[in-house]
Order: structure tokens, then C-alpha cells, then sequence
């Protein structure tokens, strides 16, 4: 089916695209690789889904899917929120240390222009 | 103003370093500094990235100013100043708001306060005090503050979200603000119950000009400060 066609299409760049990426370490494009074979998988075989699905006690392996995603992107938002805020208290501390230290040798200047001139 | 304190005699008023956190300021932070400057206290002024020369104006007015390179909220501001001023060598740091709502003559009266209690801080109260031109809608959402407040730290304070405060360097060099924006309010509460210093509150008077509320919190702001303090303790 055509769907197959672009999902699959779709996962082979992705797959690409975080192979090629220098700045990845070896573990993340591990669990890539297994993760897009594993949606590949259920792609190609939508019945496995299904009968997962039903495993699990819901009633299509679409919807299955949609609940995972929903549960993954949830987490992975909280996850990168939690990056965002620790990174502001990081660059806020530096704008701080940057604002106190600039004082100081300001401070240190005048006292030895004061010094120089008595 | 509470009677017998007038007789307690304050410390040399150089050693006293009054933090003031401020942003786009330049219109009332000259005054600010004069007055607290009359007093003969030292004045640091946090410029928390003003783009109308409030640094500028408080320099002039007498002010050591600190200039951030970002704007990061008035807690972000007030950690600055306090941190420079222990580092300079403060014995004593006071907090005042830089658009003019608070008096300079209640500082002093502070400052005996808390040698009279042995405290290790003072805070300003309002609701103990006098507010002039206070609005009915911001006295309902200042109530409601102190209100969720109490019950958040346990602190019986009467007035969470005022700006003058005034503490001893020991007191100030325990508190670490991660609170950039204005939920620090709190967050200083919060401080201070969980290392148990010893707190007084004053009464101060507030003067509300037609500037200041202006520049004051919304009751936007205030779901804002809430908002930070739930997710501040979420992910401590």
C-alpha cells in the first residue's frame, strides 16, 4: 500500500539522517536503528499491532500507536522543559558572575586611581 | 509605627548595602538613591539590562551599579546585588523596590527592629502599615498571596510580596534565589522556614502612585508567580 511506501521512505532518511550525524554517540544510533526496524516492522505487518493491541486490551493497533506516541511526546517535552530550565538558571548565573565581576575591577580601578592620587 | 525602638541606636549606616533590582527604572531610580543615599547607606543598583539609562541615573545619583547582560527578572537581580554586596563586605543588606513605593525613613527603623529582636531579618509588612492609593482589586490578589503563601511555608508573614527587606550578611549569605522572575517573593519565604532563621515583620508604608502601578504586577503575573513556584518545586 502507499502509506507503507511513504511511512517507510520516511524512516529510512530519518534513519540516515542520525547515522550521518558526527555528534551522536554510538548508543543513541543503536536504539535509533532498533526503533525504526521495530516501526518498520509494524508497519509492514499491521496485524502484529493489532493483535498487541488487543493484548493490551484496546481495540485497534493504530490506536495502540497513537497512545504511545501520546505517552513518548509527553515525556520527551517534560524531559527537554526540564533541559530549557536548567540551561536559564546556567546562563542567569553566568550573567550574575559576568555583572560581579565586572563591579569588582571597576571597584579595584578607582581604588587604585584613589591610591595613586593621594 | 510600633513604640521602643526609637531609642535603639543603628550601627554605622555604611554598613548597611541596600539592593535595589532594577529594569527600565530611569524615571524614578534617581530619587530612589538620593533618598537612601540621604541615609548614608551604600546603594547597589542591579540594572537588570535596562535599555533607558537607569544605570546611568542611578551612577549619577550616588548608586554602585551592576549591569546585567541579559534581563533576567527581579530575583535574578536581587542575587546579584546581595552577592556583590557580601562580597564587598557587607555587614547588613536591605532590598528596596526601585519605582519608588517605599520610604527611605523606614529602613532605619527596620535596621532597629531587628537588633531590638535579634532577628535575622526584617520584612516589610504593609497590611501591619500604612498603603497610600492602594486599588481594592490588588489588595483582594496581595490577601489572596499571603493567604496561599502561609500555607506553603508555614510562615505566619502578613505581607509576602514586599520588596523592603533587611537582613544580617549571615542571613543573606543563606539564600541561593533560583527564582529569576518575580515568584523570589516566595522563594525567600521558603528560605527562610527551611533554615529557620529568625523573622520580624515591620510595618512600612506603602505609597501607590499612578508610576508604580504601572509597573507593578498584574493579577496576570500573579497566576505567572504561581505557575513558577509549582514548577520551581516540581523540579528541585
Amino acid at each position: 500500500m502507499l502509506i507503507q511506501i511513504i511511512l517507510m521512505l520516511v524512516f529510512l532518511l530519518l534513519l540516515l539522517r542520525i547515522l550521518r550525524q558526527r555528534t551522536l554517540g554510538v548508543v543513541f544510533k543503536t536504539v535509533s536503528f532498533f526503533l525504526v526496524a521495530l516501526a518498520s516492522y509494524v508497519v509492514l505487518f499491521p496485524d502484529v499491532s493489532n493483535r498487541v493491541a488487543r493484548f493490551a486490551g484496546v481495540g485497534r493497533g493504530a490506536d495502540l500507536i497513537i497512545y504511545i506516541c501520546l505517552a513518548v511526546g509527553a515525556y520527551i517535552l517534560i524531559i527537554l522543559y526540564m533541559h530549557v530550565k536548567s540551561n536559564e538558571l546556567r546562563i542567569a548565573r553566568l550573567v550574575q558572575r559576568l555583572a560581579i565581576e565586572k563591579r569588582h575591577i571597576e571597584d579595584l580601578t578607582s581604588n587604585l586611581h584613589a591610591s595613586r592620587e593621594s | 509605627m510600633p513604640e521602643g525602638y526609637q531609642h535603639i541606636a543603628t550601627p554605622d549606616p555604611h554598613s548597611l548595602w541596600v539592593v535595589v533590582p532594577a529594569y527600565n527604572e530611569a524615571q524614578s531610580i534617581g530619587s530612589v538613591v538620593s533618598a537612601l543615599r540621604a541615609e548614608g547607606y551604600r546603594v547597589v543598583v542591579v540594572d537588570d539590562g535596562s535599555q533607558d539609562g537607569t544605570a546611568d541615573v542611578a551612577r549619577a545619583a550616588g548608586a554602585i551599579v551592576l549591569r546585567h547582560d541579559l534581563n533576567l527578572g527581579q530575583g535574578g537581580a536581587l542575587q546579584t546585588g546581595i552577592a556583590y554586596s557580601l562580597e564587598s563586605g557587607a555587614s547588613y543588606i536591605g532590598t528596596f523596590d526601585a519605582d519608588g513605593q517605599h520610604s527611605a525613613a523606614d529602613v532605619a527603623n527596620m535596621w532597629r527592629c531587628l537588633i531590638a529582636q535579634d532577628a535575622d531579618i526584617v520584612l516589610g509588612s504593609r497590611f501591619l502599615g500604612t498603603s497610600v492609593g492602594i486599588t481594592r482589586s490588588r489588595k483582594l490578589l496581595l490577601r489572596l498571596a499571603v493567604w496561599f503563601t502561609r500555607l506553603h511555608s508555614g510562615l505566619k508573614v502578613t505581607d509576602t510580596h514586599n520588596g523592603l527587606r533587611l537582613m544580617t550578611a549571615q542571613a543573606a549569605s543563606k539564600l541561593h534565589l533560583k527564582q529569576m522572575g518575580m515568584a523570589h517573593a516566595s522563594e525567600i519565604l521558603d528560605e527562610i522556614a527551611a533554615n529557620q532563621l529568625r523573622f520580624c515583620e515591620y510595618p512600612v508604608t506603602i505609597v501607590y502612585t499612578e508610576y508604580s502601578k504601572k509597573k507593578g504586577q498584574s493579577g496576570l503575573g500573579s497566576i505567572r508567580i504561581l505557575t513558577d513556584l509549582i514548577l520551581g518545586r516540581m523540579l528541585k
